[in-house]
């Protein structure tokens, strides 16, 4: 018997769900690698499903796609201005001390709280496509950030850019596990039924 | 070439021997992702029926999906090979060789 797939693929399999063949194909890629395949030959087959099930999603659902990244990018901007508004005046008027932290603390935590609430709105008015409207609205980010945002202070432009990057798709991955917590008397699962 | 797959497998068609059939005939390693992705799409034409199994520990706990072909994924099949040997005759190229 060998040993356990990779946890991340298998986390990533189970968790962006696009077809209600997903289940029977996680068996399939569990039965093969216990029968040798290699740990790169099931990373290969996990991103490859995610790709293909998010192209197949976004084709079907591309209205549902375009909407969730209006949503997402709209809201997203709105929160990191928001945040800015109030952190501003408050640091002017000395309620908040930010000359004792690093100067990239606030910036980082406006990205990540911005990321995390447009992440979690968008996996929440989307319970049915909920990870092919993520990745969709993660890759608009991406760019947005790439060309709206500001530079990190006392960083490399490069470097800010990929920071931002990690910081941003954190705050949308926590903002989608936050969405994913069962409410109280709600089922655990989504149904898998498409919406659109 | 699924729906011939299909009919090769007979009852045991499932992700796992399809695509090892798959690539034992076309000597390529094929995405099992992309497997599903076309049998849930000739499912939706309706040459494909699917039903679970029963799952096993030695998927995790999870059922295999069991996929089988219809009479009208036969006749689409049998549809496919007239208009492949139509397109396949009258060829010079193929006939003397030099494909």
């Amino acid at each position: 018997m060998k040993s356990e797939p990779p946890a991340l693929a298998t986390w990533l399999l189970e968790h962006i769900r696009f077809s209600n063949t997903d289940e029977a194909l996680a068996g399939d890629l569990l039965e093969e690698f216990t029968r040798g395949r290699s740990a790169a030959w099931y990373w290969r087959q996990v991103l490859l499903a995610i790709v293909v099930g998010f192209g197949k999603e976004v084709r079907i659902h591309w209205i549902l796609a375009i909407r969730a990244t209006m949503i997402g990018l709209t809201v997203s901007t709105g929160v990191s201005m928001l945040l800015l508004f109030l952190i501003v005046p408050l640091h002017k008027h000395g309620i908040v001390a930010l000359d004792s932290v690093p100067r990239f603390v606030p910036w980082a935590l406006t990205s990540f709280l911005s990321g995390t609430i447009s992440g979690w709105l968008v996996a929440f008015l989307h319970p049915n496509n909920r990870g092919a409207m993520l990745l969709t609205f993660a890759g608009a980010l991406l760019i947005w950030s790439s060309m709206g945002r500001g530079v990190i202070p006392g960083s490399q432009p490069l470097v800010s850019l990929l920071i931002d990057y990690v910081i941003v798709i954190a705050g949308v991955v926590a903002g989608f596990l936050i969405s994913r917590v069962p409410q109280a008397g709600a089922p655990s699962r989504p149904s898998q039924s498409p919406v659109c | 070439m699924v729906l011939l797959v299909l009919m090769r497998l007979g009852e045991d068609a499932y992700g796992v021997p399809i695509c090892r059939e798959i690539e034992a005939q076309t000597g390529r390693e094929v995405p099992v992702g992309s497997v599903y992705a076309t049998l849930e799409r000739l499912e939706e034409k309706g040459f494909v029926s699917s039903e679970l199994g029963k799952p096993t520990a030695e998927r995790g706990g999870r059922a295999k999906k069991y996929f089988r072909i219809t009479i009208s994924g036969v006749r689409e099949v049998r549809r496919t090979q007239r208009a492949l040997r139509n397109l396949w005759n009258g060829l010079p190229q193929l006939e003397r060789g030099m494909g």
